[in-house]
Order: structure tokens, then C-alpha cells, then sequence
């Protein structure tokens, strides 16, 4: 038995201004990084308690946020300590860490690589310094290229993440990126679009008019023509957002997309586990004070019904380009997927968005852009 | 009290020269309420009338003034609702009066609802005293006002009394010309009963209320009466006067206002305009005057969630119930299932129901875009009354179609008397007269098609005037034009819900538009969404909707599946505001879309 772990750092050396994630600028947070840590090690305890007492082991540990790698390098040493005292590590594991490509030096990288990561996601978002300025973000194009280097001589897997979307941005630009990033050769790459959210700094610089973003047609454009780059890269293209070379895959993510258990641990973190969606409380005094209390902090709870368990697996599943086994529903659920979504399934068939044969259903390349119609079709 | 100490009144005026103020002042003056009692215009009682600032259901009150003479007198003042779509329920409600006060804003003049409101007056035979509002607004031009009270209605000026309603300016003056100038009522109380009934509510321990003026004779409890115009026979419960508040009283009199409850079970049974008598003695003649009022726009009312089919049924069995000028009945759409096809005064009228079908009965409508009534004549001599353009017969059947005229008034500043004739024209307006009515004010007179003017017309009007332009209009009878209807086919489908009846040389450029707006308010699906508009078998617009391009979610939100299952969650939401129309989710406004062009 095996099972993922996320462990969330919630500081960054600045917000950026499309972030609705739950982080805090560390210097201005007003509980240090320390005593969070300290907190954290409680948690990793009574999980990871539970953990050995159940035979479970940790197939992947993904650490992120945030940015792990802005807190100084004793914290980030005192971390990797942590998760090798408390966590039932599987030999195999896959262990990540995210980083700003500006917090990347020699010595961390061999501090990380030292400690067991074996795969380092790095944020390069875009190669256009005027438009990382406009998002917020607190590194160059330069400063990117010169971390990749590096990374990519020390861990067996480097992952980027990129984004598409951005204001000003064109099709012609973004290609031309991937171009310059595929010739370093990531083993991963991720492809997010980016997402205005309510509250961030980049949905009032919109609403005020100071940017405007591509339209939609472009975006869609966008992501279609960079799939395909990709896939002529040797890209294979696994899930919605995700690209990877074959053996590459992130087993970490695949655990969510199966619907797997997972445990979250840190602040706001999320957990899958027993069937029940838990979420950790998201204030920082909170998360402290109940750790020091030797209590779990967890404050969101939500046993899942079979239906909702149904509805979920499919909604995630269906993100993977492999899409759903019957044989896997069938044998998880003891139903027939076909059966019991008849309808859903002839009906989208039929408008060409998912594609079903004897042995699984997925979305359809045009499906694709379509995709949460898609799913909001087999939630009730 | 004895009649010579009775005065019934009205008052009239366009809208917002500010006659609900001044009836506020008024009530305030007699001390039929004190200040506290007062919320703003006590007699626009309903919320929507209050927010829009104009009354619908008119309302009846008494005022107890003592006059400089020393004397006591029982002022009615009955009040008249401010819209045109509303003419005959004003008609009524002064034919229960022997005065009126004609409201004019001293900044705005007159204007075409003061002239056709003082045409009724003076058909009724009404005293008429001019009251100058506002004259303490810096735009105020008294003498103006009065010289065209002289040259326009043929009033003399020097009569008008100046007033601010607001100020409280000019209030005693104009209850001491309502005892002095306004005649009292006449009509022997020894004779057969006849009471007008200008209005009805609906309640519900008592059923429908008459609200009534007696002309001859005596209504008083537990006599038997009949309603002249449908036989109905019922007895008296309760007969009483407005203060405002109803007060029970043992009888009412020749030339007194007051209500008569008397087991009536529908507000359909005290028709505005009928004559109540005596079951025992009844009168030869009704009072005349009274017509059924047909409804002049239907519309199509579908609950969005099919679900909500029998709370809508009886939502407007209880609008009808206080609402006897509401039609409506079932009908069944392709499209949008099942619904009701209702038919209104106007359509302030309409939007006034529909709002309150929605706010009231918090039920989520889809409108279809309304229309007027057609008249429909078969080869086979057959004539049909067409409420719905989607059932219109055959083209091959049909001989011809005549449509509603009116006669429409418009008053407006010379400068823009270019930009009305344009409009008018648009509209299919023929052009009547123009006549100045000082140096700097003309009237045009145009016959137009009533479903041209009964939709944006006002608007545009508006518009296109800079708000200066008033209107007015009334009901002409039927023409025969090149009419055509206009079928709206969405990804191949026929929408029903969307057919509209149009002139034939606009049909073309009115199909165009239409699939335009469309385009703009049918959301991307997941495919391509064809949009046509097609007269019989033939395709005259086509556009399309681009199916979605973007419709991800990406990011993975640190294993955050509830925000991911919640984002799901609130498209679905959305999804269902919509109806679906085969495979394509159409939003509730996009029905109303054909109002939106030109």
C-alpha cells in the first residue's frame, strides 16, 4: 500500500499578481517561517504515526506553495529532515519541490538533491521580462535559463511550468518559448492558462483597464497550437495541462486525476484519505495553536457519498488524455460506466467531444477546450 | 352631508409634473393624514408604483376641509392612474368627477398627456382649474405656461393657481378652488341607483371590492344590487368612504364616493365603466360610457424551470384576481414547453406583471417579445384573432392580415420636429398634421401601427428628443398591411418562441438584426451554433456562434477538488438559468431580443 503526500510552504518572497493561492510575502507574515516549520513538524508526526501504523507507504511527496525554496537554506534542510524522520518514504519515491527560478543556487541544489528530490518543478511561467514584471513575478528570463542549467545537471527529472494567456501575449510568442524551452530539454512541462481570480491584483489592474488579455479565440489557439508543438517535441500530451516524456509522467498528479488518497500537510492543505475530503485550516495562528495541542488541524470535513465518489473520479479522471478504464470503474465501484451514464455518453459521443471504445472514454481533442461542459454533464 | 357640501375631483397631468405630490399635500392639508402617517405619496400604495414614480392602480380618498366660508366639505379626490396604456381606467375615473385639477409643470409646460388628459376632462364635462406645479424650480416660466394654457387648451391664464407641491406652496389656494369652482354633484337620491364603478381591488377575506360613485339614488347593506352589464346579482355586506383608510358607513348617496363589498367573488365581476342598480328596482339605462377593455399586447410567460409551471398558474390566477384587464391562458411552446400566453393594457402594463410575477412569486420567467393582436383573414372567408405569431396560419391560406392603427400625439420642441419625422417614418408612421403650438412647440399627428409604437417607440422618442418629446396615442382600428412572418431557426431548429410578425419590406434588415443580437446573446457552446432567420422555407440571415475555445480549469489548486467540483458546480448553476432548445442553451433574454433592434 502507497499513497502521496503534499506538504505546502505558504511563503513567497512577494505575491504575484495573479496568485489567489495562499501564500503570504515572508517578510511581511507575522509568524516566521520557523515556528510554521515547527507547527509543520508536528503534523508530519501524527501523520506520519498513522502512516507506518497502517503499512503505507509514501510513493510520492510533492512539496510546494507558495515557494519552498525562499526560506533559508537551513529551514529548507530542516524540512527534507523532517519528512525523512516522520514519513514511511517507499524506496522509489517520487519526491518534488517547487522553486522561483531566482531562489536557485549550487547549494541548494545539492542541499535538495542530497536530501532525496529527485524532481525540481520550477515556475518560468514565460521568457518575456516585461511581461513576468506585469505579473509579479521576481525573476528574469536570465535568471530562469541559468536555474534551468543548473537543475537539469542535478535532478533526474526537471519540470517546468509555463503559462499561456497572458496579457499581450500572442501565439506566435508563446511558440517561439516553447521552442527555446524545449531545447533544454524538461523531462515535464506544464501548461497552465492563466485564470483572473477574484480578489487578485491582476482582476483590479483588469477592471480598471490597465491590461487587457488575449480573447478567448486566441487563448484556445494558444493552447491548441502548443499541444501540438509538443507532441512534435516527443511531448506526450497526458493531461489537460499537463506534457511530459514518455516515462515522466508526474505520479504525484496522476494520484489526484485517479482520485486516489493523498494527504495534505501545512496550512490550507487538502486531503483525500478514507474517503473523506478534509481541508487544514487556512489561518496561520490557528494551524499553530492546534499543532501545539498535539491536534490534527484539520477544519473542513466531508464524508463522500458513493454518487459524489462516482461523480468525482470521473470529472478527474476524464482530465487524462488516457481517460477512464471501464475495467478500473468496474472494478472500483462493481458498475458498468456505460450503463450507468448511457445517455451523457451517447449524447456527448454524438457532439464529438468524448470518444468511447471498448476499453475506455475520453475527451476528444476537440473536447478539449470544452472540457468542464463536459464534466459538468456527469455531475448531478 | 347634504350635496351642495360635496365636491369630486381629480386630478390630471402629465407624468412627473407632479400630481401624486400634490394629492400627498393635499391629504396632508385636510389632515386625512399626519405627517407621520405619510410615507411618501401615500396614494401610489403599490412598491413598484412607488419606484417608478407613477400610479397604476388609482386610488380614492376623502378629505374633510372646513373652506373660508365657514363650511364643512367632503372633498373625493379620486385619483387617475399616469400612463397611456391605462386611457380608459383615466376616462372612467373621471366620469365620476365634476372637476379636475390639471396639473402643469411650470418649467415643462404642457404636454401631449396634458392635452389628451384635458380632452377627457372635457368630454366628461369637468370643471377644469390649472394648477401651475414646481414654480419654485429655477426653470420655472409661469408666464409661458400661461399663455399657452390660453392659446393651447383655451384656458384663461390668470386663472391658474401657482403651486409647489413640494414647498407646500399654493395648497390652501387650491382646496378653496376646488369648494368654489367645482360644481357639486347633482342627481336625485329618490331615484333608481346607479353607481359608476371607476375601480375594484381584490380582497382576500371579502372578495372583489367596487369602488363606486353614486349618480342617482342610494346604495346602503343589505340591499340587493345587479351589476348592468353581466346580470350578476348580490347583496351588500358593507358600503363605505375612503379616509383614506375604508371606513364603514350605512349608506351612500347620489354624488358621494365610496366602496361596496358584497360577496363579489372576482374583481371580473366589478368591471371599471359598469353601472351598479338595485336587483329590486333597477334602473332602464345603464350610465354610459362602459367598454371591455381588450387587452392591446400579448405576451408569452414560460418559468424557466418547467417545475415551476403550476406556481406561475397560480400566481396569476392571484394577479387576476385584482387585475381584471390580465388575460391569459395556457399555451405550449416547442420550445420553452408549457406557459401562458397573456395579454396586457401596454407594455408597462406587461413589464409591471412580469416584474411582479418575479419579485412576488419569486419565479424566474423567460418573456417572449410581445405583439399586438392580428387580424386574420382566410381564403375561405374565415377571420382569425392571431395573439401569437407562431400561430399564424399558412401564407398559402391566408388572404390577408390587418394589424391595430392608433393616432399618436407627439408634442415636442421645433428643434427636433426633423428627428420625430424621422423616427415616425421608421415606424411606418403616416404623417397627419403638424401644428405650432407657440413659437417654439409643435404637435405632430401621425397614424402608425400600434406594434411600432408599442414597443421602443417612447425610448427612441426619448432619445432622440433629449427627453423634450411627449406622446399620446389611442386606438385607430384595424388596416390590412404586407405583413410576413419571420421564423428564428437555432442549429437547424425552429425556435417558435421567437417568431415575430413584421412589414414585409423590413423583414430583411429586422431578420438580420435579430440574428445578430442573437449571436451576441447565445453564450459558445461545445459546437457550433448555427442562427437563421427564415421567412417560410427561405433562409434571409444567417450568423454563427463559434463554439467554445476555452473552458478549462487548470490548475490543480494543491488537490483542492471541492473548489474544482464547486467551479463545476456553479457552471451547472448557470446552465440552468438557460433553456435548452434542442442541444443549444438559450438565455432568458435572448426571447426578448427582437425588442432590441430597431
Amino acid at each position: 500500500m502507497s499513497t502521496a503526500v503534499y506538504i505546502h510552504i505558504p511563503y513567497c518572497q512577494s505575491k504575484c499578481n495573479y496568485c489567489d493561492f495562499l501564500s503570504f510575502a515572508v517578510s511581511s507574515c507575522e509568524i516566521a517561517p520557523h515556528i510554521y516549520l515547527q507547527a509543520l513538524e508536528k503534523e508530519l508526526a501524527l501523520r506520519g504515526e498513522e502512516l507506518k501504523k497502517a503499512g503505507i507507504k509514501v510513493a510520492t511527496l510533492y512539496i510546494g506553495g507558495g515557494t519552498p525554496t525562499i526560506l533559508p537554506h537551513e529551514l529548507v534542510s530542516q524540512i527534507l529532515a523532517s519528512c525523512h524522520r516522520h514519513l514511511p518514504l517507499d524506496k522509489e519515491v517520487e519526491w518534488t519541490v517547487e522553486a522561483n527560478p531566482s531562489t536557485i543556487s549550487l547549494e541548494l541544489v545539492k542541499l535538495l538533491v542530497q536530501a532525496g528530490v529527485n524532481r525540481i518543478s520550477l515556475g518560468v511561467q514565460d521568457l518575456c521580462d516585461e511581461r513576468l514584471a506585469l505579473l509579479g513575478r521576481t525573476h528574469t528570463a536570465a535568471q530562469a535559463k541559468e536555474a534551468i542549467l543548473m537543475c537539469r545537471n542535478y535532478f533526474p527529472v526537471l519540470s517546468l511550468d509555463l503559462m499561456t494567456g497572458l496579457p499581450k501575449q500572442t501565439t506566435a510568442q508563446l511558440l517561439e518559448t516553447l521552442a527555446v524551452v524545449c531545447s533544454w530539454e524538461p523531462q515535464h512541462l506544464s501548461l497552465y492558462g492563466l485564470q483572473v481570480e477574484d480578489g487578485t491584483k491582476l482582476a483590479a489592474q483588469l477592471a480598471a483597464g490597465l491590461i487587457q488579455l488575449p480573447d478567448e479565440d486566441e487563448v484556445g489557439e494558444m493552447f491548441m497550437r502548443s499541444r501540438k508543438y509538443l507532441q512534435s517535441r516527443g511531448y506526450e500530451h497526458y493531461e489537460i495541462a499537463n506534457f511530459a516524456l514518455k516515462g515522466f509522467q508526474c505520479r504525484h498528479n496522476l494520484t489526484y486525476w485517479q482520485n486516489r488518497p493523498y494527504l495534505g500537510l501545512g496550512l490550507g492543505a487538502h486531503s483525500y484519505w478514507q474517503n473523506e475530503r478534509l481541508a487544514n485550516t487556512s489561518c496561520l495562528y490557528s494551524y499553530v495553536q492546534c499543532l501545539a495541542a498535539g491536534q490534527l488541524p484539520v477544519t473542513e470535513r466531508l464524508v463522500l457519498s458513493r454518487q459524489r465518489e462516482i461523480e468525482d473520479t470521473i470529472m478527474l479522471g476524464l482530465r487524462l488524455r488516457a481517460g477512464i478504464k471501464f475495467a478500473d470503474f468496474q472494478k472500483r465501484f462493481g458498475l458498468d460506466l456505460r450503463r450507468l451514464y448511457a445517455q451523457q455518453l451517447q449524447c456527448l459521443s454524438a457532439l464529438g467531444v468524448i470518444q468511447c471504445d471498448e476499453e475506455s472514454i475520453s475527451l476528444t481533442e476537440s473536447g478539449l477546450p470544452v472540457a468542464n461542459l463536459v464534466f459538468a454533464e456527469f455531475i448531478a | 352631508m347634504q350635496q351642495r357640501n360635496i365636491r369630486n375631483f381629480s386630478i390630471i397631468a402629465h407624468i412627473d409634473h407632479g400630481k401624486s405630490t400634490l394629492a400627498d399635500r393635499l391629504l396632508e392639508k385636510t389632515g386625512a393624514l399626519t405627517k407621520r402617517e405619510m410615507t411618501a405619496q401615500v396614494l401610489d400604495q403599490m412598491d413598484l408604483e412607488r419606484e417608478r414614480g407613477i400610479t397604476i392602480k388609482l386610488q380614492a380618498v376623502r378629505l374633510l376641509y372646513r373652506a373660508s366660508d365657514g363650511e364643512e366639505y367632503i372633498l373625493n379626490l379620486i385619483d387617475t392612474p399616469g400612463h397611456v396604456d391605462f386611457a380608459y381606467e383615466v376616462s372612467r375615473s373621471l366620469a365620476a368627477c365634476e372637476g379636475a385639477l390639471l396639473v402643469i409643470d411650470a418649467a415643462q409646460g404642457i404636454e401631449a398627456q396634458t392635452l389628451a388628459n384635458v380632452y377627457l376632462a372635457l368630454e366628461n364635462n369637468l370643471e377644469i382649474i390649472p394648477v401651475i406645479n414646481k414654480i419654485d424650480l429655477p426653470g420655472a416660466d409661469v408666464e409661458k405656461v400661461k399663455q399657452e394654457l390660453e392659446e393651447i387648451i383655451g384656458l384663461p391664464g390668470d386663472e391658474a393657481i401657482l403651486v409647489s407641491a413640494k414647498e407646500g406652496i399654493g395648497i390652501e389656494e387650491v382646496l378653496e378652488a376646488v369648494v368654489q369652482r367645482i360644481p357639486a354633484p347633482v342627481g336625485n337620491t329618490e331615484e333608481a341607483l346607479r353607481a359608476l364603478i371607476f375601480d375594484s381591488h381584490y380582497d382576500p377575506y371579502r372578495g372583489a371590492i367596487a369602488y363606486i360613485r353614486v349618480m342617482e339614488g342610494k346604495i346602503h347593506t343589505h340591499q340587493k344590487i345587479k351589476m348592468m352589464s353581466h346580470g350578476g346579482i348580490y347583496e351588500v355586506t358593507e358600503v363605505g368612504v375612503f379616509q383614506p383608510k375604508m371606513t364603514p358607513t350605512d349608506s351612500l348617496k347620489a354624488g358621494e364616493v365610496g366602496y361596496v363589498v358584497a360577496g363579489i367573488k372576482n374583481v371580473k365581476d366589478t368591471r371599471v365603466g359598469d353601472t351598479i342598480t338595485g336587483a329590486e328596482r333597477p334602473a332602464l339605462f345603464p350610465l354610459p360610457g362602459y367598454r371591455r377593455t381588450n387587452p392591446m399586447v400579448y405576451c408569452g410567460f414560460y418559468p424557466v424551470d418547467s417545475g415551476d409551471y403550476t406556481v406561475l398558474r397560480d400566481a396569476l390566477e392571484k394577479l387576476n384576481l385584482n387585475d381584471a384587464a390580465l388575460v391569459f391562458e395556457p399555451e405550449t411552446s416547442e420550445a420553452l414547453g408549457f406557459g401562458f400566453r397573456c395579454g396586457f393594457l401596454g407594455l408597462l402594463h406587461m413589464e409591471i406583471i412580469q416584474e411582479r410575477l418575479e419579485r412576488e412569486y419569486n419565479l424566474s420567467l423567460i418573456t417572449t417579445a410581445p405583439n399586438v393582436v392580428y387580424q386574420v383573414t382566410l381564403h375561405n372567408g374565415k377571420v382569425l384573432q392571431i395573439d401569437n405569431p407562431a400561430r399564424l396560419p399558412k401564407t398559402t391560406e391566408i388572404a390577408s392580415i390587418a394589424e391595430p392603427y392608433v393616432v399618436a400625439r407627439i408634442i415636442v420642441p421645433s428643434t427636433y420636429v426633423g428627428a420625430v419625422m424621422e423616427l415616425c417614418q421608421d415606424k411606418r408612421g403616416d404623417f397627419i398634421n403638424m401644428e405650432y403650438l407657440d413659437t417654439s412647440r409643435v404637435s405632430l399627428t401621425y397614424e402608425m401601427p400600434l406594434s411600432d409604437i408599442v414597443f421602443d417607440f417612447f425610448d427612441l422618442l426619448k432619445s432622440r428628443t433629449r427627453g423634450y418629446a411627449s406622446l399620446d396615442y389611442e386606438l385607430l382600428g384595424y388596416r390590412t398591411s404586407q405583413l410576413v412572418k419571420v421564423d428564428i431557426l437555432i442549429n437547424g431548429e425552429l425556435v417558435d418562441a421567437l417568431s415575430f410578425i413584421t412589414h414585409n419590406e423590413r423583414a430583411y434588415q429586422r431578420g438580420r438584426e435579430l440574428v445578430g443580437k442573437l449571436r451576441e446573446l447565445i453564450p459558445r457552446q461545445m459546437f457550433e451554433v448555427p442562427i437563421q432567420a427564415a421567412i417560410g422555407q427561405k433562409i434571409i440571415a444567417r450568423e454563427t456562434v463559434k463554439a467554445l475555445r476555452k473552458n478549462v480549469l487548470d490548475k490543480c489548486y494543491g488537490g483542492d477538488i471541492t473548489r474544482k467540483r464547486k467551479l463545476l458546480e456553479k457552471q451547472k448553476a448557470g446552465k440552468k438559468r438557460m433553456k435548452q432548445v434542442g442541444n443549444v442553451e438559450i438565455p432568458q433574454e435572448a426571447f426578448m431580443a427582437v425588442l432590441r433592434i430597431d
